[in-house]
């Protein structure tokens, strides 16, 4: 009888686990209340998929559902927290790569830094060539937007494995070729040598009231963010003469909890014993709207280091006239309408989109300067100089 | 779908227990047929009809066969299955491969849209034969019910990767079968082992692999510890989801096959074979090897049948000359050791029998995980080339979880049977087994949401 009273506890243990998303999730529904320990962080949302014969025929319902279902059952806070914290107290592991002090970092960050792989080693003759070929693309592509009367402002964002280097772990940092060049400092090298209109956003990092990176995020932080997009506003200012709207930066908020694309928030600031307490910082600000400013139309591409300047922009005027394009993922107009592009340049009205505008702005990170913009830069090149060039 | 995914195990599994036990109990077959069926659409939604089509065109040979008194007929209904059966196994599995090999053999290119290889279908084939091929030899009869045939087919539970089913295993238990809190208990303890091995263990070595694997690490201890690692991934991953799906069985009521009996145990390469993959071995002894004379035809045609069993084990693995050079592999240490190496090991002491077993079988393993023949003579050369720094190398790839999880692995690869006797003297012994498990289990589910969890790098929109 004894055997069976415990027969029956552990099935019921082991149903109770399978069932305890449904219950858990209809609870929630009834009660309101999340019955789950929240994760501190922004993560892909997935929308339920709604069920049709054509989706569920070419996979792509079970795909989504799968996400859907994967990202929002119960209690997949306190799952996710368990394992966090197990792995990061018994084997200092976590998804990004650890350093010193818990700084975490994202290999390809690490990988630029330290040249870690070929493409990043621009002591490489193949990969100066490419860079040197690029370098040049934009130059041209300036001077032909010129003709246009249009602008063009290149800007390299920093990496976390640049300013935060005495950071990352030995050993990595004993994996550094000797003699390898970084991608930022040939290319830096290369722009010197050009009219091409461009800056490094290091300075900015000086005079923060916080670090520039926290050490569990991969992005910088709030204020650095800001002050980038102020110097990027008012070099569209400068280049195309326009007295655009803009803001100021006035009183430093703090909070513990992170502000809305100031970090990352990886794994380990998921974890039950909650050994990271920063304190997160954003500046208020203000608008300013010169009686006689002007609309500048802003093409921009670039990766998640611009999508600052553009949530920056549409927050403090809704509907302002920029076009982003994510590398070469996916195109976002100012209505915020979405086109994917699926590697594929031909998917982009990139003539229309560049005729209409008044400057193009390109932002590279340091972690993603061998990928080129992606093919963005050659795009340009071939709409505004042609083919036969070069 | 994969049993050690979250829809799986808390949308799918608990939705079939619960119409299961809880519908009409004449009903549990066509419950089971068709959540078997949508747990293959799930992840196949058009060849979800190749399948039925396959069993229905099985169905009804068998059925013609088992009517009929005429050999001949029987025969040609034989032959009329297997081709079947096995063409649309060629078409969708190897007909790539073939076409790839032509062009490299002639230099002609035929022109042949890349054919999807339809999930688990080596599987069900394998099923399906050995049903219509003990039909034809007398050893059960046809079944009557076709959707007691699809059950047997598509049951999910066994479907995508075995263990390989014979109908005639489960002939009386499709017609009937015993459900009880006993076989409940077991079924859930060895679904929890399965899960906890597959996700504890064999996930956690996967990147590792991979990353060796991909060509990326210079350093021949490294690259030994990653084949020692795979030789782990490997056994965990398959005999961790023959678990689950044995337990699974048990749960609805059926018996499966085991298919693993501790494998890296053994001391010799006939001996792995006895112990890896048995339903998969058994299936080729029965229907491939005894029917070409198995060694009852002199010592010559004894290893040609050995090399042509195991050159289709490789082959059925995979469209590659590396699942066939891998099945050769094994055929040419069968065949040496029984020219008579098989002697001499056994005068020698236990632990180098067990030495030269499992030295062979890692090796095998780097011919079975390479994508490409180049791939596994150029892993095999890094094996034996030292780079200038080993242990750095060392430091920078061999973290401690990994080195935990390898040991661990190593360990629980043994049966321990004195330690296992010595514990069940004590009272608590069952009880202490459950709960262990049943706490592997939740760490498992923590280690599958966990690893799934993404974090949301920066917004997108």
């Amino acid at each position: 009888m004894k055997g069976s009273v415990f027969k029956y506890t552990v099935i019921a243990l082991f149903l109770t686990v399978l069932a305890l998303p449904t219950v858990l999730g209809a609870l929630s529904s009834i009660t309101g209340k999340s019955l789950d320990t929240g994760l501190k962080g922004y993560f892909d949302r997935h929308d339920k998929p709604e069920f049709s014969g054509g989706s569920f025929r070419d996979s792509s319902f079970q795909t989504e559902y799968g996400d859907w279902f994967g990202s929002n059952y119960k209690p997949r806070g306190i799952y996710i927290k368990t394992y966090n914290t197990l792995r990061f107290n018994l084997f200092g592991k976590a998804h990004n790569i650890i350093g010193k002090d818990d700084y975490i970092f994202e290999f390809d960050y690490v990988s630029s830094e330290l040249s870690l792989e070929p493409k990043n080693d621009f002591s490489l003759p193949e990969n100066r060539e490419k860079m040197e070929d690029y370098v040049y693309k934009l130059q041209r592509i300036q001077e032909e937007l010129e003709k246009k009367d249009k602008k063009l402002l290149f800007y390299i964002s920093t990496s976390k494995a640049d300013l935060y280097h005495d950071y990352i772990p030995e050993n990595y940092l004993i994996r550094k070729p000797e003699g390898s060049v970084r991608g930022v400092d040939y290319l830096m090298e290369c722009l010197s040598g050009t009219d091409v209109n461009w800056f490094w956003t290091v300075p900015m990092a000086e005079d923060l009231p916080c670090e520039s990176f926290y050490a569990t995020g991969i992005h910088w932080s709030r204020p650095f963010e800001q002050k980038v997009d102020l110097e990027i506003l008012k070099r569209i200012r400068e280049l195309t003469g326009k007295n655009m709207k803009t803001w100021e930066l006035t009183d430093l908020q703090t909070s513990n909890e992170p502000y809305f694309r100031d970090t990352d928030v990886f794994d380990m600031m998921n974890l039950w014993n909650d050994p990271f307490t920063d304190t997160f910082y954003q500046y208020d600000t203000v608008n300013v709207e010169p009686e006689d400013s002007e609309d500048v139309k802003i093409l921009m591409q670039g990766g998640s280091f611009a999508i600052g300047f553009r949530e920056d922009l549409w927050t403090q005027y809704p509907g302002y006239s920029l076009d982003y394009i994510n590398y070469c993922e996916y195109y976002v107009d100012k209505d915020r309408n979405v086109t994917r592009l699926g590697d594929d340049w031909n998917n982009l009205p990139l003539g229309d989109l560049v005729e209409n505008a008044d400057i193009l702005v390109i932002e590279v990170n340091e972690a993603v300067i061998s990928r080129y913009s992606n093919g963005y830069v050659d795009a340009l090149y071939e709409y505004l100089c042609g083919s036969g060039e070069g | 779908m994969v049993f050690s995914s979250p829809v799986f195990l808390f949308c799918f599994l608990p939705l079939t227990i619960l119409l299961y036990y809880f519908g009409h109990p004449k009903l549990r077959n066509y419950v089971l047929l068709l959540a078997s069926l949508f747990f293959y659409a799930w992840g196949e939604p058009t060849l979800v009809f190749l399948m039925i089509a396959s069993i229905v065109i099985n169905y009804v040979l068998a059925l013609f066969m088992d009517r009929s008194g005429k050999k001949g007929v029987k025969t040609v209904l034989l032959i009329a299955a297997v081709v079947l059966d096995l063409g649309f196994l060629f078409f969708y599995k190897y007909f790539n491969f073939t076409v790839a090999t032509f062009f490299r053999v002639t230099g002609v290119l035929l022109t042949a849209r890349t054919i999807a290889l339809p999930i688990g279908i080596s599987f069900y084939t394998f099923q399906i034969m050995s049903y219509v091929i003990d039909v034809y030899r007398g050893n059960v009869r046809s079944q009557k019910n076709p959707f007691y045939l699809g059950l047997y087919i598509s049951m999910f539970p066994q479907l995508i990767a075995g263990p390989i089913v014979r109908y005639i295993d489960v002939e009386k238990q499709i017609a009937s079968r015993t459900l009880s809190p006993d076989k409940f208990y077991e079924g859930t303890l060895r679904f929890m082992k399965g899960f906890a091995k597959k996700v504890l263990i064999a996930d956690q070595l996967s990147s590792f692999v991979d990353m060796n694997f991909e060509g990326n690490i210079d350093s021949a201890l490294v690259k030994w510890i990653a084949i020692i690692a795979y030789t782990l991934q490997i056994y965990y991953d398959f005999s961790g989801y023959s678990d689950m799906a044995i337990g699974l069985g048990k749960i609805f009521g059926f018996d499966f096959v085991e298919n693993f009996n501790f494998p890296y145990v053994s001391q010799s390469i006939k001996e792995f074979w006895r112990r890896w993959h048995i339903s998969l071995s058994t299936w080729f002894r029965d229907y491939v090897y005894i029917p070409l004379g198995g060694s009852r035809k002199g010592t010559a045609r004894t290893y040609i049948n050995l090399i042509i069993v195991f050159v289709l084990t490789g082959f059925w693995h995979g469209a590659s000359w590396n699942f066939i050079f891998w099945g050769l592999f094994y055929a040419v240490f069968l065949v040496i050791e029984r020219l008579g190496f098989s002697k001499i090991l056994e005068k020698l002491p236990r632990v180098l029998r067990h030495i030269y077993a499992i030295i062979i079988v890692v090796l095998g393993w780097v011919l079975f995980r390479a994508e490409t023949m180049s791939g596994a003579l150029n892993y095999y050369k890094g094996l034996v080339s030292p780079s200038d720094s080993e242990i750095l190398n060392l430091r920078i790839y061999v973290e401690p979880m990994l080195v935990f999880v390898i040991i661990a692995g190593i360990i629980l690869a043994f049966p321990h049977d004195r330690i296992k006797a010595a514990l069940k003297k004590f009272k608590g012994y069952e009880v202490l087994k459950a709960l262990s498990l049943f706490a592997l289990f939740i760490l498992a589910v923590c280690f599958m949401t966990g690893a799934g969890f993404s974090p949301f790098l920066y917004f997108r929109f």
